[in-house]
């Protein structure tokens, strides 16, 4: 089934099973790796994305819940010039 | 004719003032009747004074009766009171029951404390609103109050003062409450049935005593008296929240025994019947510090409410109802995708199955939506039953669908009505965002 996804403001359109957590979609289709699978029940957090700007567990998440709706995930707090968001430079190696 | 005219107004009039006069004249009667005096305040006790023994039987009676649940506000200090407790009549805010001398009970005498938990009455002389369960509390015995009056008054003397109660007009002038307990605070001190085993009085006096189970557990007249007879324990609601019903009519019934009611009561959850979630959560957390025996007792009781209060035989666990997985697919094929993705990956099977659960077999879809949008959180020691919350996850149509395939996939019951359901959702997203 394809499903009409709006990752970090940009549409996609992604040919998977409509149960199929929201997380795998993201890492397995759409090579956005900064969601990880930790617990896959919705306890540590690590696969913590935003939808309609709230905070989500894409674990537990159909993706086929979020069609029609905002998803952000870590790779998508840059700001438009490419700077890194607080949250991201924590994350970076580099700092 | 003009003349009988005139003379009936002037009747009529008379009888307004008489009547205005009788009014008045009955009104203060009633103040006087409601009239308490205050109990002289008293020096601090000093804790040291107290016998150890008797603040751990304390200890133990304020747990059993979750006292801290209302007396502690989210995030505050135990006792130190300020939690709203939304009524129908409007937001009453708990007192500070900490030995504070100021905002506290700390200059209360135990004579004071006695009369507040029997007679709703503040140790200044002012009715005490029926949120505070002092018609349960007057069946306690004189050791029971000595005991928790040791229990508070040794806790740390915290200064808060509650905030001022939101009530609707006129139920903000107290003196009428003086009225409502002559229509509601009847009962006595507890009586045994010497005809029963101990462990079922003793749990008979904490659930009717401190426990005050049937509080939330039986429904309320539109006076917010409980509502008793046959009436009681046949469910009632907290915080927009359903308290299932206690007695034959709970929908596992048939499947709870003294044992599972004792896990669930000390654990907060028992498979095929599910977790306690809402204002049940804290009072499990509660229960956990309670002795294990009073534990047991209430299961015991509780079993007996279930399957002996009305005659009925004790229920031997039953099989859960079953599990109509084809037939909910086929009528709600968006909730039955939707639970393969959210919530499959837990309550596929086994100790977190859903059949059976209570709250799909209610007849309202309130707590089962309250729980998947707030989530559960582990009521003992962050062990136990938990669930993540799906309020960001699934919007409102999902959550609908979703709702409808859960009730006809392990309901056991009609269909939910979807006006209800939507109504629902709106409520549980309501206070999920307040919090």
């Amino acid at each position: 089934m394809t499903l009409s996804l709006l990752i970090n403001g940009s549409p996609h359109q992604v040919d998977a099973a409509p149960d199929m957590p929201l997380l795998y979609v993201l890492r397995d289709h759409l090579g956005l790796n900064g969601a990880k699978y930790g617990c896959g029940m919705g306890q540590c957090g690590a696969c913590t994305v935003q939808i309609d700007g709230r905070a989500a567990y894409s674990c537990i998440t159909p993706a086929a819940a979020v069609q029609g709706r905002r998803v952000t995930t870590i790779e998508g707090l840059s700001a438009k010039d490419g700077a890194l968001s607080p949250l991201q430079h924590r994350f970076s190696p580099r700092r | 004719m003009t003349w009988r005219k005139i003379s009936g107004r002037q009747r009529a009039g008379r009888l307004a003032a008489g009547l205005a006069v009788l009014a008045a004249v009955a009104g203060l009667g009633v103040l006087a009747a409601s009239w308490r005096p205050a109990i002289a305040p008293v020096a601090v006790p000093d804790p040291a004074s107290v016998y150890p023994g008797l603040v751990q039987r304390g200890a133990a009676l304020a747990a059993t009766g979750d006292c801290a649940v209302c007396h502690t506000r989210t995030g505050g200090a135990a006792y130190a009171g300020s939690r709203p407790l939304p009524t129908p009549f409007g937001t009453i805010y708990a007192t500070n029951i900490t030995p504070d001398p100021e905002t506290g009970i700390g200059r209360w005498p135990l004579s004071a404390f006695r009369r507040a938990m029997r007679q709703g009455v503040s140790r200044d002389g002012h009715h005490l609103y029926p949120a505070m369960p002092y018609t349960h509390y007057a069946r306690m015995t004189d050791g029971d109050l000595a005991a928790l009056y040791a229990f508070l008054m040794t806790r740390r003397p915290v200064a808060a003062e509650a905030p001022a109660n939101a009530l609707v007009f006129p139920l903000n002038f107290r003196p009428e409450l003086a009225g409502w307990k002559l229509l509601f605070l009847r009962s006595g001190p507890f009586v045994p049935d010497p005809g029963r085993s101990a462990e079922w009085n003793r749990g008979a006096y904490l659930a009717e005593g401190p426990g005050h189970c049937s509080a939330c557990h039986s429904p309320l007249d539109r006076l917010g008296g409980e509502r008793g007879g046959a009436l009681a324990y046949s469910g009632g609601s907290a915080e927009g929240w359903t308290a299932p019903p206690l007695d034959g009519r709970n929908p596992g019934a048939a499947r709870w025994t003294a044992a599972t009611l004792e896990t669930y009561l000390r654990s907060g959850a028992s498979p095929g019947h599910g977790a306690a979630a809402g204002p049940m959560a804290p009072v499990v957390r509660a229960l956990a510090d309670a002795p294990q025996g009073d534990v047991r007792a209430l299961a015991v009781y509780a079993d007996w409410l279930m399957h002996g209060a009305a005659g009925g035989a004790a229920g031997p666990a039953g099989p859960p109802p079953p599990d109509r997985a084809e037939a909910a697919a086929g009528a709600h094929p968006r909730g039955a995708l939707l639970f393969a993705g959210a919530c499959s990956g837990c309550h596929d099977e086994g100790a977190a199955g859903l059949a059976g659960t209570t709250d799909l077999a209610l007849p309202g879809p309130e707590n089962a939506l309250r729980a998947i949008i707030g989530g559960i959180a582990p009521p003992v020691d962050r062990t136990g039953a938990a669930m993540p919350p799906f309020a960001a996850s699934l919007g409102d149509g999902d959550l609908a669908e979703l709702a409808a395939y859960l009730r006809l996939r392990f309901g056991d019951g009609p269909a939910w009505d979807p006006a209800r359901i939507t109504a629902a959702i709106a409520a549980a997203r309501t206070e999920e965002t307040a919090e």
